[in-house]
């Protein structure tokens, strides 16, 4: 039953979703705006459920006291269940396989880890940008942030991206297997070259050099065109989802053949 | 108004339906279309038939709802080719929706079709935020980065992980994927700088992105698009390891006359504005 009333709120979503392709109306307001607060309210409780609580909670210190208080809600920062000599995995809290009396009795022992009160300290900064006096001081885990990740993609970037690529493009030309190998690595390596040349601006696009930035130019508007024909193709499957959806989901929940 | 004036000012109501009922139509009448298989997919076949049995995969899941009809075929042909070749397979997701994808997919393939063994022959760590970050920390140690799986109990109790410390146990990596974090992802911080054998199952519009990486052997193969995924399905089935064909050749009749809708609009559209111009001129 719940499933068939899912079924049918999305099939009135689509539906409403569809409705502006002839024009703007109420119904598909009414979806946008649904669209929009779940998708926000959807990414951050998964943002701190996924994150926030397992990672950050379970790495700082919490009063004992707090942590059994709501086990249910923080039996995941617990690393491990001592009781007795033996040792428990922190779902053992939840799952029944210790009473309520063992509980007690057991303690609770979770890492601490001081590293983990950066990210904390700098995650409460960007909330300074709501008091102006001190609006300053987002600007610190925002420079971290950038910094970590220039840093971070640097070195890949170079290499799979530069180095891998450029090895890519420098492709024999002579002794491959077939000609039509060969013809195609000299079509990377013309595309490559007057591609560089379209983009190259300190020098103005005349003679030669205006050919050869031409031909650039010709390259460039095959990969676009590549790129919007794809992108068609992708577009078209998911239109095509949705009438797959709408044919065999929703009306097969009143023909009873699907759902 | 004579016939080229009339498409110039055509109301562009009446494409959206023709569109639909190019897609509509031909979904409605049951036939296949017939497809050769790209070398690229071929591609994809051989590096996963080069897998010894039982190795262990790793599959990420990076797409959502709003990409399934494309994803999912693709994801569903290549589970049932892993779970026949007896490979153990990691089920991770780099996208929070991802994980949701996974749950379906190994629900009707894992253990719908195959009866496979949760913890045995498969597991799902589920989602992980942190991007590539994810990426760079499973490659020092799953445990770390995925102290549970998504049943909530301890990863290193499992079977399927016992021996496997980091990406380095790792023989296979497969990215399913509809943007960032992706494939892109995968060969930079995985295939590229630890030597890992990988492939991709990406969208369409990925595909531009992800070819250069294909051409230069930092990914092995790819299958773009549902149009990938019909050519998987036909491949599997030449080669024996499916029965019938599935979703990604039930839709490809309607994308291909949908395709040929839109280039029959695309020069109409254009041979109206030239004429339309060339008459303008000579006023």
């Amino acid at each position: 039953m719940s499933e068939t009333i899912g079924i049918w709120c999305a099939a009135f979503l689509t539906l409403a979703i569809f409705s502006f392709l002839y024009k703007d109306n109420p119904f598909y307001k009414f979806a946008e705006h649904l669209f929009t607060g779940v998708s926000a309210a959807y990414w951050m409780s998964v943002a701190f459920w996924s994150q926030v609580h397992p990672n950050l909670c379970g790495n700082i210190w919490w009063p004992e006291a707090f942590v059994r208080r709501f086990l249910e809600f923080t039996y995941v920062w617990v690393d491990r269940v001592e009781l007795d000599g033996q040792t428990y995995a922190a779902n053992a809290l939840i799952d029944g396989s210790l009473t309520p009396e063992m509980i007690q009795r057991a303690e609770l022992v979770n890492h601490v880890h001081v590293m983990y009160y950066i990210p904390l300290i700098l995650g409460i900064l960007f909330f300074t940008r709501l008091i102006p006096k001190i609006a300053y001081l987002s600007r610190w885990p925002l420079a971290f942030v950038m910094g970590m990740a220039a840093g971070l993609r640097l070195y890949s970037f170079l290499q799979s991206n530069a180095m891998e690529q450029i090895s890519a493009t420098i492709a024999p030309l002579a002794g491959t297997p077939t000609v039509a190998e060969a013809l195609n690595n000299l079509v990377v390596l013309i595309g490559v070259f007057t591609g560089l040349v379209y983009f190259y601006f300190s020098r103005e696009h005349k003679g030669l050099f205006g050919g050869l930035s031409r031909v650039g130019v010709y390259f460039l508007m095959v990969s676009f065109g590549a790129a919007f024909g794809y992108t068609v193709m992708a577009r078209v499957s998911l239109l095509l989802g949705r009438f797959q959806f709408l044919i065999h989901d929703w009306l097969g929940t009143m023909t009873g053949a699907g759902g | 108004m004579d016939l080229f004036e009339k498409i110039s000012s055509l109301d562009r109501r009446w494409i959206f339906l023709v569109i639909a009922l190019s897609i509509f139509i031909p979904l409605m009448l049951p036939f296949t279309q017939p497809l050769s298989v790209s070398p690229d997919v071929r591609a994809v076949y051989e590096a996963l038939a080069a897998l010894p049995e039982g190795s262990t995969v790793l599959c990420s899941f990076e797409y959502g709802p709003s990409t399934l009809p494309e994803v999912h075929p693709m994801a569903r042909s290549v589970l049932r080719y892993l779970f026949q070749r007896q490979h153990k397979v990691i089920v991770m997701a780099l996208w929070p929706d991802g994980l949701f994808m996974s749950r379906d997919i190994l629900d009707e393939v894992a253990e719908g079709e195959y009866q496979a063994e949760y913890g045995v022959d498969y597991i799902n760590l589920g989602y992980k935020a942190g991007n590539e970050v994810v990426i760079k920390s499973i490659a020092e140690s799953f445990s770390r980065t995925y102290p549970v799986d998504t049943r909530g109990q301890s990863t290193t109790s499992w079977p399927i992980m016992h021996g496997i410390e980091n990406l380095a146990n790792i023989d296979f990596i497969i990215s399913l994927s509809a943007g960032y974090p992706g494939t892109v992802e995968w060969v930079q911080y995985a295939a590229d700088p630890y030597n890992k054998p990988m492939t991709t199952c990406c969208t369409a519009v990925q595909v531009t992105e992800v070819v250069p990486y294909v051409r230069s052997g930092q990914c092995a193969g790819i299958l773009g698009g549902l149009a990938g995924a019909a050519e998987f399905e036909v491949l599997l089935m030449d080669e024996g390891w499916l029965t019938e064909l599935g979703a990604g050749n039930r839709g490809m009749a309607s994308q291909s006359v949908a395709h040929l809708v839109l280039v029959l609009l695309i020069i109409l559209g254009n041979v109206a504005f030239y004429i339309e111009r060339r008459r303008q001129r000579k006023f």
